[in-house]
């Protein structure tokens, strides 16, 4: 094998595919660990790993996923403990929000006020995120922001497609909930919408 | 409804009865994820249904909001430098090892046979647990796995909802197919915890207690095997003990 004898050789062709993807790379990195320090560590250590480990890709296969799995295996193993904040998330809130779909009337709410949360909302989108545990937010992130299939996610978190399907469909209705209730305790929507 | 785009079974299907069928799809079918004949099925019934139309259309507003309010963010100018840095650094390890070990597998063997004399070296220093060198019959390498036993069971059986009704139970589940279960002490806490979890190969290594036909974990390691990625990445553990 070329790249066991001649790990050098292998050095060019690693950063042209490598290195478009490290904007992208970083963008997750920087939502997985909130922290601009962690996710520069977090994005050179999954380059260093990538690079390792860099005759094992098979050409013809999709890099950008290979390379995210790296990036999702070596948070797990070296920052999650870290970034993770306990008692952020309300899992009292997360199963009902589970549990329970959007009545037609909430749908409503979140429709007619899509437009200010739109504009009063960028933080608290943050903060409904923070909310969502964390196997949910990230199948979300994936599919919406890196815009990748249920199967290359699949692959990325090493779970099957349903558990896939599932995060991301109960992801999206915990989100919902939780920009609803910020919504309703800021006052920008009342419970109930009083006649004009 | 078209009985024929009917994926869920023949007959007529209770309008109220499809809806409660497709609410937790909406989201795939948002996606496109769905096969093409249950997204023709609910494409259809969107049409026809108010209240599902507009759950998906909130959905699919804060599916935007999320796009929109999250661009994508380029890296510091001198992260790609500090890579490069650090990859010139790695490159030339990475000479001098295959130098070492021009083939990968003995780099591994080497490695575990390293750990393995570095593990008995440091066993029989500490001398916990308390095992005379007399008694100690021979060290085994055993490879398995750490396992939760009743989502085993509930695989195995196809049994669902196994795991929610009695928790997970983990256990060394050897090659051979010999459960052992784990004497709890913090480092199998930390397996339950993380590394199960996380799906991490790891190299764990404990004592063996014949009787009970238990294993005291000691340490846990990652393994970083130069094997093909799904090896890298799967769930294979190995477990080394000593009888007593």
């Amino acid at each position: 094998m070329a790249a066991a004898t001649n790990p050098g050789a292998e050095r060019q062709p690693f950063e042209n595919v490598a290195f478009e993807h490290m904007d992208s790379l970083y963008s997750t990195a920087l939502r997985l660990t909130r922290n601009r320090q962690d996710s520069e560590d977090l994005v050179q250590d999954t380059y260093l790993k990538a690079y390792q480990y860099y005759h094992s890709f098979q050409p013809g296969t999709n890099f950008r996923a290979w390379i995210f799995r790296i990036l999702m295996n070596t948070f797990i193993n070296n920052y999650h403990k870290k970034a993770r904040t306990p008692g952020t998330v309300d899992f009292a809130k997360v199963e009902y929000a589970i549990e329970n779909d959007l009545t037609p009337e909430e749908a409503e709410s979140i429709l007619k006020n899509s437009g200010q949360f739109k504009s009063l909302f960028g933080d608290e989108i943050a903060q409904a995120l923070e909310e969502m545990p964390a196997d949910y937010r990230i199948a979300v992130l994936l599919c919406d922001i890196e815009e990748f299939s249920y199967r290359e996610i699949a692959d990325i978190l090493d779970i099957p497609i349903g558990t896939v399907m599932s995060r991301i469909s109960r992801g999206r209705k915990i989100l919902q909930r939780n920009l609803l209730e910020y919504a309703t305790r800021q006052g920008y929507l009342r419970k109930k919408d009083p006649p004009s | 409804m078209d009985a024929t785009l009917n994926p869920y079974g023949r007959g007529e299907l209770d309008m109220r009865d499809v809806c409660t069928a497709i609410r937790p799809l909406l989201s795939a079918y948002g996606d496109g994820e769905l096969p093409e004949e249950q997204q023709r099925f609910i494409q259809q019934h969107l049409r026809q249904c108010e209240e599902c139309a507009r759950i998906f259309e909130a959905e699919q507003s804060v599916k935007k909001l999320l796009i929109e309010n999250f661009p994508r963010e380029s890296a510091p100018f001198e992260l790609k430098a500090r890579i490069r840095r650090e990859l010139d650094r790695a490159g030339g390890q990475k000479r001098l090892w295959s130098w070492i070990f021009p083939k990968p597998a003995l780099a591994v063997v080497s490695a575990v046979a390293a750990l393995l004399v570095l593990w008995v070296g440091y066993r029989s220093f500490r001398g916990r647990p308390p095992v005379e060198p007399a008694q100690i019959a021979h060290v085994k390498l055993v490879s398995g796995k750490i396992e939760c036993v009743n989502c085993y069971l509930a695989r195995k059986y196809h049994v669902e909802n196994y795991c929610k009704e009695f928790g997970h139970e983990f256990v060394f589940l050897a090659d051979d197919g010999e459960i052992y279960s784990l004497i709890p002490n913090g480092l199998s806490e930390k397996v339950r915890r993380d590394i199960t979890y996380q799906h991490a190969e790891v190299l764990v290594s404990g004592w063996f207690y014949y009787p009970a036909n238990a294993v005291e974990l000691e340490s846990v390691e990652p393994v970083r095997r130069a094997a093909a990625q799904p090896a890298l990445y799967g769930r294979r553990a190995s477990i080394a003990w000593r009888n007593r």
